[in-house]
C-alpha cells in the first residue's frame, strides 16, 4: 500500500509504461493501469463500499460519459468527412489545381507538398491521413519531374503533420474534451500557428532552391491566366468547404460538432459533383469511420477512467504542488514538459502520450499560469513532433509505406523541418499571442 | 466446432459494425436537420445534441467488437514486435485474456449501472426526459459483443 501520491505517480508510470510496451491494447493499458492505482493507493472508503465496487463504478461511469458527449461527437463526423472527400480522388485535384500557382516562385513544385497538405489539413483531422493523401500523388509526381527526393519526403513529413495543427483535428477534439476547453476555440487558435509554421517551411524550401538550384529542374512550362481559372475549377470545391467550417465556427454559426456535420453534407455534395460517389463507396467510407472512431473513442474511455482515478487518490493536487514548490520559471516547466514529451514521442503514438499525460500535465501546468487553451496548441505541436520522431512515428510509416524509402533516408530530409517545427515552439511559446489572438476575437 | 464459434462470432461483430454506421449516419441526418430548422425556421428540434450523442454511444459500443475483429484497435509495437515468435505468442494470449477479464468486469458494472438507472427511474436532464437506461443499454451490449470478439481472438491466437 502506496500512501505518497509522489510515489504513487512514479509506480503509476512504471506500470502503465510496462503494459503500453508489452503490446496490450492502449486502452486497456490505461484501464489496468487506473486499477492498479486504485489498489496501491491506501484509500479511507466506508467498510460498505467494497473496492471493487468502487472501482467498476468509476470504470462503467467512465464508458458511459466519455462516449455519451456531443464534443466527441466531432470525431466520428470529421473522420467520415475525411473518408469521403479521400475517395473523390482529392489528391490529383489538388495536385492539378496547385500547379499553375506554384511555378512562378522560387523551389517552384517543392511547395506542393506544403500548400496541398495545409489544405487537406483543414478539412481532415489526423496527420496520418493528410500525410497519406497527399503523399501518395506528389511523391511520385516530384519525382518524375525531377525535383528533389529528400527535400520533397521531408517537406511531405514535416507539412503532413499540419493535419492537428490547422483545424478540424482529432488531437484538439480529444483535448478539448478531456480538458473541459472549448473546441471551437482550440480549433480557431490552431489556424495561425499552422498557417505561420507552413510559412516557414515555404521560406526555407525557397531559401534552399535558391541556394542550390539543383533540388529542381531546369526550366518549366510556363502557365498562363486561362491555365490558373482552370486550375480554380479543381480547388474551389475545397476552399469553399474550408470556409464554411471555419467560417461556421468562428463566427459562431454552429459548434464545431455541427460544422463537422455540415462538413460531411458538404463531403457528399463534392463527391456527387464529381461523380465519384457510389453506394458501395459511401458503405466503405462509414464503416471505415467506424473503425477509426472505435479504436480512438476505446483509447478516451481508457483514458477518461484513468484521469478519474488520478483525480479520486489526489495525484493531480499533489503533484501541483510539488512542483510548485520547486519554484521553477514558467519557461523552464515548458522546457522541462516538452523535453519529457519529445522522449514520450519516440515511444508513443500522439494520441496516447496525450491521453496519458494530460491528468497529471494539464493541473501543474494551469498551476504555474499558462493557459489551457494555448497549451492545448503546445500539445498539439508536441504530437506533431511525436509523428516524426523514430523509432515510433506514423508519418514516418506513412510515408516509409507510399516511397518505400529506408527509415534512414527519410529521417535524413525529415531533420531540417524537425527544426524548423522546434523552432516554431519556442516562438509559440515566448509569444503566446499567436495562438490565443485569433480565438480571443471570436464572437461569445 | 471452433470454426463455427469463430464464424459467429465474426459475422456478429460485422453486423454490430455496420449498425454502427447506420447510427453515425443518423448523426449526420439529425444535426443537418436541427441546422437547418434553426437557420431556416428560427426554431430548433431540441434534441439534437442529446439524441446525437446517444446515437455516439452506440456508434462506439457496437463499433468496438468490430474494430477488433479488423485488427484495428492500435498497440505498441516498439518491445512487442521484436521479441521472438513463441514469447510474442504468449505475450498476446495474456494480453487477450487480461483484455477478457477486463470486459466482463465492465459488463457487470454497467449492467449494475444500467439497473441502477432504470429502477430509480433516473431521466436526462433535458426536454425529451428520456429515461436514461434506454441508451445506457448500448453499454453492455456493445460489451458483450466486444467480450465475444475477445474470445474469438484468444481462440486464434491459441492455435
Amino acid at each position: 500500500m502506496i500512501s505518497d501520491p509522489l510515489t504513487l505517480t512514479c509506480v503509476l508510470f512504471i506500470i502503465m509504461f510496462a503494459l503500453l510496451l508489452s503490446g496490450f491494447w492502449i486502452g486497456f493499458s490505461l484501464m489496468t493501469s487506473g486499477v492498479c492505482a486504485m489498489l496501491l493507493f491506501d484509500l479511507s472508503l466506508p467498510p460498505t463500499i467494497s473496492i471493487w465496487d468502487k472501482i467498476g463504478g468509476l470504470m462503467a461511469n467512465s464508458v458511459w460519459n466519455s462516449t455519451n458527449s456531443f464534443t466527441l461527437t466531432a470525431l466520428p463526423l470529421f473522420i467520415l468527412m475525411g473518408e469521403i472527400l479521400q475517395r473523390t480522388a482529392i489528391s490529383t485535384r489538388l495536385f492539378n489545381g496547385l500547379v499553375p500557382f506554384l511555378s512562378n516562385i522560387p523551389g517552384r513544385l517543392l511547395h506542393v507538398n506544403v500548400v496541398a497538405c495545409s489544405l487537406f489539413a483543414a478539412v481532415s483531422g489526423s496527420s496520418a491521413a493528410t500525410t497519406a493523401t497527399v503523399g501518395q500523388i506528389t511523391l511520385k509526381e516530384l519525382s518524375e519531374r525531377g525535383y528533389s527526393r529528400s527535400l520533397a519526403l521531408g517537406s511531405l513529413a514535416g507539412a503532413g503533420t499540419l493535419g492537428f495543427l490547422i483545424p478540424p483535428s482529432m488531437i484538439m477534439i480529444i483535448y478539448g474534451f478531456l480538458s473541459d476547453t472549448s473546441v471551437g476555440k482550440l480549433f480557431i487558435g490552431g489556424i495561425l500557428p499552422g498557417l505561420t509554421l507552413a510559412f516557414v517551411y515555404m521560406f526555407y524550401i525557397g531559401v534552399r532552391a535558391i541556394l542550390d538550384p539543383s533540388v529542381m529542374p531546369v526550366s518549366e512550362h510556363k502557365y498562363s491566366l486561362a491555365d490558373k481559372l482552370k486550375a480554380t475549377r479543381d480547388l474551389a470545391p475545397v476552399l469553399l468547404l474550408i470556409a464554411a467550417i471555419l467560417g461556421s465556427i468562428y463566427t459562431g454559426f454552429a459548434t464545431p460538432t455541427e460544422a463537422a456535420a455540415l462538413g460531411v453534407t458538404g463531403a457528399i455534395l463534392i463527391a456527387l459533383g464529381y461523380k465519384s460517389l457510389s453506394l458501395q463507396n459511401f458503405k466503405e467510407s462509414a464503416i471505415g469511420a467506424v473503425k477509426t472512431t472505435s479504436y480512438i473513442m476505446f483509447i478516451i474511455i481508457g483514458a477518461s477512467f484513468l484521469s478519474q482515478v488520478v483525480s479520486f487518490v489526489g495525484i493531480a493536487r499533489a503533484l501541483s504542488e510539488f512542483i510548485g514548490g520547486l519554484n521553477l520559471s514558467p519557461y523552464l516547466l515548458m522546457v522541462v514538459i516538452g523535453l519529457m514529451y519529445l522522449v514520450l514521442g519516440c515511444l508513443l503514438d500522439g494520441i496516447s502520450i496525450v491521453v496519458m499525460t494530460l491528468p497529471i500535465v494539464l493541473p501543474i501546468v494551469v498551476a504555474a499560469g499558462f493557459d489551457p487553451l494555448w497549451f492545448g496548441i503546445f500539445l498539439v505541436f508536441m504530437v506533431e513532433l511525436s509523428q516524426i520522431t523514430p523509432p515510433v512515428g506514423f508519418s514516418i510509416f506513412v510515408i516509409q509505406g507510399i516511397s518505400g524509402e529506408s527509415i534512414g533516408k527519410i529521417m535524413k530530409a525529415i531533420l531540417p523541418f524537425f527544426v524548423i517545427m522546434l523552432f516554431m515552439v519556442a516562438l509559440v511559446t515566448v509569444f503566446p499571442g499567436i495562438a490565443t489572438y485569433l480565438p480571443e476575437m471570436m464572437m461569445k | 466446432m471452433k470454426e463455427i464459434i469463430l464464424n459467429w462470432a465474426d459475422k456478429l461483430s460485422e453486423v454490430a459494425g455496420y449498425i454502427s454506421a447506420l447510427f453515425m449516419i443518423f448523426i449526420v441526418v439529425l444535426i443537418n436537420v436541427e441546422i437547418v430548422v434553426r437557420s431556416f425556421f428560427d426554431s430548433s428540434t431540441y434534441i439534437a445534441d442529446e439524441f446525437s450523442s446517444y446515437f455516439l454511444v452506440a456508434v462506439v459500443m457496437l463499433g468496438l467488437a468490430y474494430a477488433l475483429k479488423e485488427n484495428a484497435h492500435i498497440r505498441v509495437e516498439v518491445i512487442r514486435g521484436k521479441l521472438p515468435p513463441n514469447i510474442q505468442r504468449v505475450v498476446d494470449i495474456v494480453a487477450t485474456v487480461a483484455g477478457l477479464l477486463l470486459t466482463v468486469f465492465i459488463t457487470y458494472h454497467a449492467i449494475a449501472m444500467v439497473w441502477d438507472s432504470y429502477s430509480l427511474e433516473i431521466t436526462a436532464d433535458s426536454i425529451s426526459e428520456t429515461p436514461l437506461y434506454l441508451p445506457q443499454l448500448m453499454l453492455p451490449t456493445g460489451l458483450v459483443l466486444f467480450a465475444v470478439q475477445l474470445i474469438a481472438t484468444l481462440i486464434r491466437r491459441l492455435r
